[in-house]
């Protein structure tokens, strides 16, 4: 849930990184925190073990400048990808206004990838959130891989495993080089950011 | 200090212990209290939306602040939920 302070002129939105254990979602968090300068950013926080595995969630908040006099900031989380933290899941899932689904393009993955999908569907369902209706990017991480011997999938395979329905917007990225980082960023806040105007447009306040 | 992570972290917090509360067989903990070296932190719930944090260091006592947090949570609350209603009705 979107926070709107009218008398700072600020509008904080919420926007998750989902997917599989080990696909990037803590990389993609740490990679933005280091090429953001400190005067934009927030703390990264990060609850996880020493096996460096999401524990909990991963925080950061940044500021992204301003709309028709309206601050807007957006604090971005990671969920724990391993299938066992579903509880944890739902709850930083709570009060998403946009979502990054972070695809593992290894082949070994493939499975993952698709449980992990299905796995935000239906947590988003019990808080009442429609994955057709919230802004949603998908990104295919871990290109890098590409031509190494390390088998991976193809962008039509990871398309049509996961974004046949879904349609949404994706990206191919190397979380771990900044590959496909930002441009993830900028559309899911851009489309978050929309979104959450277009709600309080309507309700006749901005 | 960054109160925004300060903000995320509490809201986990109250997360993770609404779940120990559930192993408990306790609806919930409505408060929180974390003592260190130099600073403390009390947690008070106020209706189902908001945490009131409280920062304190030794010149004052748990006793006093859990005394004088108790009094605001009532007051908030009644504020927060007059809010809420407002908000609905929009």
């Amino acid at each position: 849930m979107a926070f709107i302070n009218f008398s700072s002129g600020e509008i904080q939105c919420k926007i998750i990184y989902y997917g599989p254990g080990l696909g990037g979602k803590t990389t993609n968090l740490r990679y933005i925190y280091d090429s953001t300068n400190d005067h934009i950013r927030g703390q990264l926080v990060s609850i996880d073990t020493k096996g460096d595995r999401t524990l909990f969630f991963d925080f950061l908040s940044l500021d992204l400048g301003k709309i028709r006099d309206y601050k807007i900031r957006v604090q971005l989380y990671t969920v724990p990808g391993q299938v066992h933290y579903d509880a944890t899941r739902k709850l930083v899932l709570r009060g998403a206004d946009g979502i990054v689904f972070v695809a593992d393009s290894m082949r070994v993955q493939r499975e993952k990838n698709i449980e992990s999908l299905e796995n935000m569907a239906i947590n988003l369902k019990e808080k009442g959130l429609d994955i057709t209706k919230i802004p949603v990017v998908l990104q295919y991480n871990k290109r890098d891989l590409e031509g190494s011997n390390i088998p991976i999938l193809t962008i039509e395979e990871i398309q049509r495993d996961l974004n046949a329905h879904l349609n949404a917007p994706f990206f191919t990225a190397s979380a771990l080089k900044g590959d496909g980082v930002f441009e993830t960023l900028r559309e899911i806040s851009k489309l978050t950011v929309r979104d959450v105007s277009r709600k309080v447009l309507s309700k006749g306040k901005m | 200090m960054d109160v925004i992570a300060l903000s995320a972290l509490t809201a986990a917090n109250f997360g993770a212990t609404s779940e120990i509360a559930r192993l408990l067989g306790e609806d919930e903990f409505a408060l929180l209290f974390h003592k260190g070296k130099n600073e403390n932190v009390h947690f008070s719930k106020i209706g189902s939306e908001f945490i009131m944090v409280t920062l304190f260091d030794d010149r004052t006592t748990l006793g006093l602040v859990r005394l004088r947090t108790e009094k605001v949570v009532h007051e908030l609350r009644e504020t927060f939920a007059e809010i809420m209603e407002r908000n609905k009705g929009e």
